[in-house]
C-alpha cells in the first residue's frame, strides 16, 4: 500500500509517525554516529516542518546535540510548508514533494543541505546488515526501540481509529528492559491524552514493564523477524507491573505496523 | 524446598496454535493474562480441586474453571447421570422433560424470580437481559460499573473498534460511587434502559469491593423514579454467597437475574431470570441456539442444585475460605508482606499493601504455581466443595515457602 491509497486523517497520522521517528532517530545518532557528529559539529541551526493547518514540529541542533521540538517551528532558519500531508508523507519517503521552504536566514541553503545529510544516515541503521549490523548491534537496536516507542506516541495521540482505547489505557509509566543490556532501557509514559518517549535510565520503579530475554530478541522483535505472541508465550519476553497499560498497546501496535508498512 | 514444574509441553502447543489460531489462545485465558513462563496454558485432567496441565504437572486448584467447577471437577454423581443422559441420545429435536423440571426448581429456590430461560454461556443471557430492557422500557442506555464483566459480547467486553458502535449507549460510573451514579441517572433522565450489577465488585487486577452501605438502597431507588430495570448478574458469584442466589445475600430485589458458570458444575448452561412482570417481554424474544436445548446440562444442574443443598455447601465454603484466607495473611505477615484478602470467602482475591501495580501478586502466586498451588495472579480465585481442610494445609506450607521465595527475590 502507498500513501496515497491512505485516508486524509490516515495521512495526517501517517505524517506524525514518520517525522517523529525521524527526529528521535537524530536525536540518538548525534549521540553516535560519526558522520552525523561530523555534521552538526560547530553548527547550530533549527529546521522546522509545517503542514497548513496542522502540524508543527522542529529539530534543534545546538552544541553538538539534536532535540526534536514539537507543537514548534519557531526559531527556525528554514521551515518546509506543505500544502497537505501527503506531501509531506512524500518527502518524508523520499519522493518528489510539493512544498515551499520558507527561508529565515542567509544560511538556509546550509541548514537544507544538512538536514539532508543528517536524515541520509537513518536508512544506514535502519536497513544495516551484515558486519554492519553486527557491529553496531546494540546501538541499532535502541534506534529501533525508541522509533517504536516514538511510533506508539504518535498513534496514539493522533489517531482517531484507537482513541477511545487510549482512553482505556491507565496512565503511568512503561519500560522497556533488555536483560544485561541496560543502555537499552527506555520508558514510554502515558498522562492523559499524551505520552513522553524517555530514553536512558531510570530508577524510579515503572507501572508496567516488558524485559527482553536478549538484545537479539529485540530487534527481532521490531524488525517483524518474530512474532510477538509467541515471544509473549515463550516468556522470551516477560510483563510484569500494571499488564492492561502493556496490554492497552498491542491495538496502537498493530495500528503502528499498519503505518510503518505503508510505502 | 519444592521443585519448579516445567511447562514445555505447554509451550510448544502454544506455538503450533499460533500457527492455526489467532493469537494462540484467545481472551481472559491468554498466555497474557497470567505470567507466561509460571504458569500452563493447557491442561489435560480435573478431578476434585486437583488439575494436571499437559506437562503431567498436578496442582490444587483455585480458579474451579473459572468458577464453574463449584462441587470440583469430575464429581461422579454430577457425571455419572450426565453421562447417561448423552448415552440415552442428546439433541432430540426439541427440549427434554429436565427443562422445565429445572425452570420449576430455580423458580422455587431463587429469590423473587418467577420465570427461566435457558442459554449456554454467561454472556448469552447478560445480553438478552441487556436487550429486553430496552425493548421492556423502550429506553436504550445501559449503566454498568466501570471494570466490571459482563460477558465477551461488544456492548460490554474490550472490543473497542470504531466500526462497533456496540457500546454508544452504554454508560459506567465508579462502583460504589453514589455521587457520580446519581449524576449518570440525572444527566440521562428518561433515557436509561437498566443497570447492570454483579453481587459485589470483583473487577480482574484489583482488590474485591463490597457494596458501601446504602448503595443498593439507593440503586433500587433510583431506577424504581427512572423506570429503570436492575439486573443482577449473578454468573461469578453464582451460589458462593447463598443457594438463593446472591441478590438474597445482600437483601436486595433485581428485575432480572443471570447465572451461568457453577449452575451445572461444569456443564455448559446459563439461565435468565426475571420477575412476573417481564415475562410477557421475554415471550416476545426469539431466544434459541441450536445446542441450547441439548439436554445433558439440565440433568446436571438439576443435580448439582440438589447436592449443594444436601451438602450444605456455602457453610463449607466459607468455613474452608476463611480457613485460605486467614492462612495467607498470616503467612505473609510471617515473611514481612502485609497481604490484603478481599471478597467473599469463597471468592477471595490477594493484593499487597502498597502494590497497586501488582507485582508482589505476580512473584508470589508465580511461586505457588510453579510448586503446584494454582493461584491466579491477576483474577479473583474460587474455591469448590472439593476443597477440604488438607488441600488448605498443604497450599498454607506451600505459600510460607512462596512467601519466602518472594521476599528473597524482591529483595
Ligand atoms: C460477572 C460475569 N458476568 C458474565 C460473565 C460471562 O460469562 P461467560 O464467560 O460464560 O460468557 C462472566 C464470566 O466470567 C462473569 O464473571
Amino acid at each position: 500500500m502507498t500513501s496515497d491509497e491512505l485516508t486524509p486523517t490516515e495521512q495526517m497520522v501517517l505524517a506524525h509517525v514518520k517525522s517523529g521517528s525521524a527526529f528521535q532517530l537524530l536525536q540518538l545518532l548525534a549521540e553516535e554516529d560519526s558522520a552525523v557528529q561530523e555534521e552538526i559539529a560547530d553548527k547550530s541551526f533549527s529546521l522546522g516542518l509545517r503542514v497548513a493547518g496542522g502540524m508543527q514540529r522542529s529539530i534543534k541542533v545546538v552544541n553538538g546535540r539534536i532535540s526534536p521540538v514539537d507543537n514548534s517551528v519557531s526559531g527556525s532558519g528554514v521551515i518546509f510548508r506543505f500544502p497537505t500531508y501527503s506531501q509531506l508523507n512524500n518527502l518524508l519517503s523520499g519522493r518528489k514533494s510539493r512544498m515551499i521552504p520558507i527561508i529565515k536566514t542567509f544560511k538556509a541553503g546550509g541548514i537544507i543541505s544538512s538536514f539532508k545529510s543528517l536524515t541520509s544516515r537513518i536508512p544506514v541503521y535502519m536497513n544495516a546488515e551484515g558486519t554492519f549490523l553486527e557491529d553496531n548491534f546494540t546501538f541499532i537496536t535502541r534506534l529501533l526501540i525508541c522509533a517504536a516507542l516514538r511510533g506508539i506516541k504518535e498513534v496514539a495521540e493522533n489517531d482517531p481509529y484507537v482513541s477511545d482505547r487510549v482512553a482505556g489505557i491507565p496512565d503511568g509509566i512503561i519500560a522497556l528492559h533488555v536483560e544485561g543490556c541496560s543502555e537499552l532501557e527506555a520508558r514510554i509514559k502515558k498522562h492523559g491524552g499524551s505520552f513522553t518517549v524517555l530514553t536512558g535510565r531510570d530508577e524510579t520503579i515503572p507501572n508496567a514493564a516488558l524485559t527482553f530475554n536478549s538484545p537479539e530478541t529485540a530487534y527481532n522483535l521490531f524488525t517483524g523477524k518474530i512474532n510477538a505472541v509467541v515471544a509473549l508465550g515463550t516468556s522470551d519476553v516477560k510483563i510484569r507491573g500494571r499488564i492492561p497499560m502493556i496490554q492497552g498497546l498491542f491495538p496502537i501496535l498493530d495500528r503502528l505496523s499498519f503505518y510503518m508498512a505503508i510505502k | 524446598m519444592t521443585e519448579e514444574y516445567k511447562f514445555d509441553n505447554s509451550v510448544e502447543l502454544f506455538k503450533r496454535a499460533v500457527e492455526v489460531i489467532p493469537g494462540g489462545i484467545y481472551g481472559s485465558k491468554a498466555p497474557g493474562f497470567v505470567i507466561p513462563g509460571s504458569y500452563p496454558y493447557y491442561f489435560k485432567k480435573g478431578k476434585g480441586c486437583r488439575l494436571w496441565d499437559a506437562d503431567g504437572n498436578e496442582y490444587i486448584d483455585y480458579l474451579c474453571g473459572y468458577g464453574s467447577q463449584i462441587l470440583g471437577y469430575g464429581y461422579d454423581e454430577v457425571d455419572n447421570a450426565a453421562a447417561e443422559a448423552m448415552r440415552a441420545g442428546d439433541l432430540l429435536n426439541g427440549p427434554q422433560p429436565e427443562m422445565v423440571e429445572l425452570a420449576e426448581t430455580l423458580t422455587k429456590q431463587i429469590d423473587g424470580m418467577d420465570w427461566a430461560v435457558f442459554a449456554k454461556n454467561g454472556t448469552d443471557t447478560t445480553s438478552l437481559a441487556v436487550s429486553m430492557a430496552r425493548v421492556h422500557t423502550g429506553k436504550k442506555k445501559i449503566i454498568m460499573a466501570r471494570g466490571a464483566y459482563h460477558g465477551a459480547a461488544n456492548w460490554c467486553s474490550t472490543n473497542v473498534f470504531p466500526e462497533l458502535d456496540d457500546r454508544k449507549d452504554v454508560l459506567s460510573f465508579t462502583y460504589n460511587n453514589l455521587e457520580e451514579l446519581c449524576s449518570l441517572f440525572a444527566k440521562h433522565r428518561g433515557e436509561i434502559a437498566a443497570i447492570i450489577l454483579t453481587p459485589y465488585h470483583h473487577p480482574a487486577f484489583g482488590p474485591q469491593i463490597m457494596p458501601a452501605e446504602g448503595f443498593y438502597e439507593r440503586v433500587k431507588n433510583l431506577t424504581k423514579a427512572e423506570g429503570a430495570l436492575f439486573i443482577m448478574d449473578d454468573i461469578r458469584c453464582n451460589f458462593r454467597l447463598s443457594l438463593a442466589g446472591s441478590h438474597s445475600y445482600f437483601g436486595v430485589e433485581p428485575d432480572l437475574i443471570t447465572m451461568g458458570k457453577s449452575i451445572a458444575n461444569g456443564q455448559p448452561i446459563s439461565v435468565l431470570m426475571g420477575t412476573d412482570n417481564l415475562k410477557s417481554t421475554a415471550g416476545s424474544f426469539f431466544i434459541t441456539g441450536t445446542f441450547w436445548m441439548s439436554g445433558v446440562p439440565f440433568t446436571a444442574s438439576l443435580i448439582t442444585l440438589k447436592i449443594m443443598q444436601e451438602v450444605n455447601l456455602i457453610e463449607h465454603l466459607n468455613r474452608i475460605g476463611g480457613m485460605l484466607k486467614n492462612g495467607i495473611r498470616s503467612a505473609a505477615a510471617d515473611a514481612g508482606f502485609k497481604a490484603e484478602i478481599t471478597g467473599a470467602a469463597a471468592i477471595p482475591f490477594l493484593t499487597f499493601e502498597n502494590d497497586p501495580d501488582l507485582y508482589i501478586n505476580q512473584v508470589f502466586c508465580s511461586e505457588m504455581t510453579k510448586r503446584g498451588i494454582y493461584l491466579h495472579p491477576h483474577h479473583n480465585w474460587f474455591i469448590s466443595y472439593a476443597h477440604k481442610d488438607e488441600d488448605i494445609e498443604k497450599t498454607l506450607e506451600t505459600a510460607r515457602e512462596a512467601f519466602k521465595l518472594t521476599a528473597a527475590k524482591l529483595g
